[in-house]
């Protein structure tokens, strides 16, 4: 799953909100077993913690968008739904339709058997005719 | 023996969606295990604060990711959101609280 910026940046400000408010924590604590009075502990914190866990719990639901896919003909196509894929065939393959693959493109276009060298090769030769 | 009504699931989307949903329970569980050090919440009220947490995200995750019809991305919508990963997860939960809380009050 590819992370993206406001992901990352939602993870960052959650982290430095849960930080801060861990260290307000520790801190009062160490002050209030050094005093020997025992309050509550400060309202500012409670909120301060509340919001950094909203913050990532909503980065977190932010990083499993659906990525944008690149068609054969070279289009950019933007799934139908942002966050899951739905799970009726009827409407699942509508997506591979249009980007111009199937489900069995693996089989069909054997990957693992291309000869790199020759392909290389062919570049290469293509490379110096057009020089010339 | 197929009769025209009968809906045709693919299942590689149903794993696709079961993951995306495991993944945003696992970050909310060690995120809410991280809180509940921070509050220094302790027994019961830590799982109290964990259910409500964790049953807020999937209301979150119901209406931001579902788009208000969640039959069209899981088999058994209700159950799968709500109930399952709800204990699975807890492991995770209380091992952030107790080391959040153990840091936390260390000094004390």
């Amino acid at each position: 799953m590819a992370t993206s910026s406001s992901t990352l940046v939602l993870y960052f400000v959650g982290i430095l909100l849960l930080i801060h408010s861990g260290y307000s924590s520790y801190e009062f604590h160490k002050l209030s077993s050094l005093s020997h009075h025992s309050q509550d502990l400060p309202q500012d914190i409670l909120l301060e913690t509340l919001i950094g866990i909203v913050v990532i719990v909503i980065g977190g639901i932010s990083s499993i968008e659906n990525p944008n896919a690149l068609s054969l003909n070279g289009e950019l196509i933007i799934p139908e739904h942002k966050y899951l894929k739905p799970i009726q065939m009827k409407d699942s393959v509508k997506l591979n339709e249009k980007i111009g693959i199937s489900d069995y493109e693996d089989l069909n276009s054997r990957l693992p058997f291309i000869n790199i060298v020759k392909k290389r090769k062919e570049y290469d030769d293509f490379i110096k005719s057009s020089e010339q | 023996m197929s009769t025209n009504d009968e809906i045709i699931y693919y299942p590689p989307s149903i794993q696709t969606n079961k993951q995306k949903l495991q993944r945003a329970q696992d970050i909310a569980s060690l995120v809410l295990g991280v809180g509940c050090g921070i509050l220094t919440l302790e027994s019961a009220y830590g799982f109290v604060f964990y259910l409500a947490g964790i049953t807020l995200t999937n209301g979150i995750f119901l209406t931001a990711c579902c788009e208000g019809k969640p039959e069209k991305f899981f088999t058994k919508p209700k159950q799968e959101i709500f109930l399952e990963g709800l204990f699975n997860n807890v492991p995770g939960f209380v091992m952030m609280w107790c080391l959040i809380y153990a840091l936390v009050k260390a000094s004390s």
